[in-house]
């Protein structure tokens, strides 16, 4: 017994040190299986994404290859997707992702209108790009802390008060892709500066962050439809049956203890 | 949620009742420990996969430790430290889970 008694509190002792917090039961998340299976036909494009279909809403479906709705949004709402997926008729679809990396649903990408950003500037300016300028090689002398940009001329700052230190050395090096707006101010890509992709620095103004936005840098979008009054409930099937169940086997359970263990 | 369920529940059961044999649980006894464990892990699982929150989590386990813990008081009185053995027992099935779900992962 004593043997025991010191197993069970060396267990108790790896369990902590290993858990950190008191936690009891098994509790399995599997991941998503269709994710899984498809991996190599997903392609991975971080974007966000406003719902706009005609029904004033937006469905996101357990997978692109299942009809079962786990949720219904209203347009106007910003879905993030990172994978890409294409059906057999052609047909794109984004996984929406929420809080905690929990993937929402999948949804239509022909029922969705991408938010400008850094590749709604390249789709359209991409012919106007130059190579860095010589005659901004110490645009960043003297300057602490950079502002970074969403695009030229979106007025939406991406990241403030970095460290223009990032950059040393010959800015022709980390600038290779520019653009000078109708201003004259001149921009530069920054695929990547402490954590912030796929941002633009005014290379004219490097620390300015009231930079205006300009509302003919982009195409006007589409027309966002208006969201619908009424949001269908997707139905909880999956929800309503596991509950049930749950309380099935928890009701028979106590029953056949106070039955056979009773004294 | 379904899939979760059976799954959690079915490697819940499997490792409390090893745990179980270990402990010297015999007979009867044992079949309380399935049927307890039927009772708390289903909607220990359920809740948390509608409501992920470590801290409702948390909450959800102990009351989980002290429901499991009084079955064994009350109904299996020749089951050792009751109280102990549904700590250590769910302390065991936690980490296999999370074992488990790392080989998944990777």
């Amino acid at each position: 017994m004593k043997k025991l008694s010191r197993l069970a509190l060396f267990s108790l002792l790896f369990c902590f040190v290993c858990s950190g917090v008191i936690h009891a039961d098994s509790i399995v998340e599997p991941q998503d299986s269709f994710y899984q299976k498809h991996s190599d036909e997903l392609s991975y494009l971080p974007r966000s994404y406003t719902a706009n279909a005609k029904e004033g809403y937006v469905s996101l479906y357990k997978n692109p290859e299942s009809s079962r709705v786990r949720e219904n949004v209203a347009n106007g709402e910003r879905l993030f997707c990172s994978s890409l997926y294409t059906d057999s008729l052609g047909q794109t679809w984004g996984a929406v992702w929420g809080e905690r990396d929990a993937l929402r649903g999948w949804v239509r990408l022909s029922d969705c209108v991408p938010v400008p950003d850094y590749l709604s500037f390249a789709e359209q300016h991409e012919s106007e790009f130059v190579g860095f300028d010589e005659a901004f090689q110490d645009a960043l002398k003297g300057v602490s802390s950079i502002v970074l940009w969403s695009y030229p001329g979106s007025g939406s700052v991406a990241a403030d008060g970095l460290d223009a230190q990032w950059f040393d050395g010959d800015l022709s090096e980390h600038f290779t892709t520019c653009w000078r707006d109708g201003d004259g101010r001149f921009w530069a890509y920054v695929g990547y500066c402490y954590g912030v992709r796929n941002t633009w620095l005014c290379l004219s103004a490097p620390d300015d962050s009231t930079l205006p936005a300009d509302p003919d840098v982009l195409p006007a979008g589409p027309e966002l439809i208006p969201a619908a009054e009424d949001i269908p409930s997707p139905g909880l099937p999956g929800a309503v049956l596991a509950a049930t169940l749950t309380v099935g086997v928890v009701a028979a359970s106590a029953v056949l203890i106070r039955i056979f263990f009773r004294h | 949620m379904i899939p979760a369920l059976c799954f959690s529940l079915a490697l819940t059961l499997a490792a409390e009742l090893a745990f179980a044999l270990v402990w010297g649980v015999r007979g009867r006894a044992l079949a309380l420990c399935a049927l307890v464990n039927c009772m708390t892990n289903p909607v220990v699982v359920f809740v948390h996969g509608l409501f992920p929150s470590p801290v409702l989590t948390a909450v959800l386990e102990l009351c989980a430790l002290w429901v499991e813990g009084a079955c064994y008081r009350f109904f299996a009185p020749d089951i050792p430290r009751p109280w102990l053995f549904s700590l250590l027992c769910n302390a065991f099935s936690f980490l296999l889970g999370l074992l488990v779900s790392q080989i998944v992962y990777f």
